[in-house]
């Protein structure tokens, strides 16, 4: 796709004041009108990016599906206590953090950004967040003689039917069939290598 | 026959700023230009009050919903975001996308690669389903979108200078 930079077009296209006269006879909108949405979008992102449908929240939390449906789609005004019970509900904090109006907004969760050809989330983010590579017990014993080794390791037993990709992401919430898995947390120093049974 | 199309913005539908962040993977909302003219501008113009106001809402939670990047399907309900109409285009399953989220008002739209969403029509509708002239309509749209896409011959506006 390229860019078009014809003024004639863009000149006769509808500028944001052109847009905004489209709904000069409706009542104005109030501010929190506006950020209430967005409130509604960031809780339903939250239930997204925990992999919980609605009835399944519903069904953990207790919530009637109904009560459910208002939050997300910004009906009413939920008080702060259910957007943090909402929160607690998916394993998440919620904070209240103010701003000046020209600063960026504090990155969410779901604000993934990529590096190195990794993904991974930011570390701004409050929860606990990992990126592991798939090593062998040699490429490992390698990193430590050079002095590469990485801050955690995770070693899996051979019966592991979990396979990760070359890499792959444990967030605070790890994947049902890593958990049932025999896995040992090793600290980075091999001498008087601390064990530790997860 | 090239096209162009418009990146829609939140501030366009609301002089409040209040703009959501817009992460890596949002979704960026765009429109069609045809004969010079901006078609989810002129849908809205020509829709009555009461549906220009649910509209202006419709647009505020596509907004809100499209800066976050997560799936529709997980962010609406099967009510709210369904296939509006499907049809058959070089050998390939087209969907057209129709969201519901206030009052009659219906957002129809297909997706393109890297996050890209183009409104093909903003409907004021009191029956759910498409009258056939309107899925012609939208196939027409979205025919010529997808052979200019495939083509490289689709010009993107990001901000009217």
């Amino acid at each position: 796709m390229s860019s078009k930079n014809d003024s004639a077009i863009q000149q006769s296209l509808p500028s944001e004041d052109d847009f905004y006269d489209l709904f000069a006879e409706l009542d104005e909108l109030e501010p929190f009108d506006i950020k209430k949405e967005e409130l509604a979008a960031q809780l339903a992102a939250l239930l997204s990016y925990s992999n919980k449908t609605r009835s399944e929240f519903a069904a953990s939390s207790g919530w009637k599906k109904s009560r459910v449906t208002n939050v997300l789609n910004g009906r009413g005004n939920p008080t702060f206590k259910t957007m943090w019970e909402f929160a607690r509900y998916l394993g998440f904090e919620a904070d209240l953090n103010f701003r000046h109006p020209n600063e960026a907004p504090a990155k969410q969760p779901w604000h993934c950004i990529k590096e190195g050809g990794l993904e991974y989330y930011s570390p701004q983010k409050a929860q606990p967040c990992y990126v592991f590579d798939l090593q062998t017990v040699g490429e490992v014993a390698r990193d430590m003689i050079e002095g590469n080794h990485k801050d955690i390791y995770l070693s899996f037993s051979k019966a592991a039917t979990y396979i990760p990709k070359q890499s792959t992401q444990f967030e605070h919430i790890m994947p049902i069939d890593l958990l049932q898995m025999p896995i040992t947390l090793v600290t980075k120093t091999m001498k008087g290598e601390i064990k530790e049974q997860i | 026959m090239s096209i162009i199309i418009q990146r829609l913005k939140l501030k366009s539908f609301t002089k409040v700023n209040i703009c959501p962040t817009d992460a890596e993977s949002s979704f960026k909302i765009y429109t069609l230009i045809c004969d010079n003219k901006n078609t989810a501008f002129e849908d809205i113009k020509n829709l009555a009050e009461n549906d220009r106001k649910s509209a202006r809402t419709a647009f505020i939670k596509l907004f809100n919903n499209a800066a976050t990047g997560q799936p529709f399907q997980n962010v609406f309900d099967g009510q709210q975001y369904h296939t509006g109409h499907e049809f058959l285009y070089h050998e390939s399953h087209v969907k057209i996308w129709r969201l519901w989220l206030s009052g009659k008002v219906r957002i129809y739209f297909i997706y393109l690669p890297n996050y890209t969403i183009v409104v093909l029509k903003t409907l004021a509708k009191r029956k759910n389903d498409l009258t056939k002239s309107e899925k012609i309509v939208l196939e027409n749209i979205t025919k010529k979108i997808i052979d200019c896409y495939k083509n490289n011959l689709m010009n993107i506006i990001e901000d009217k200078s």
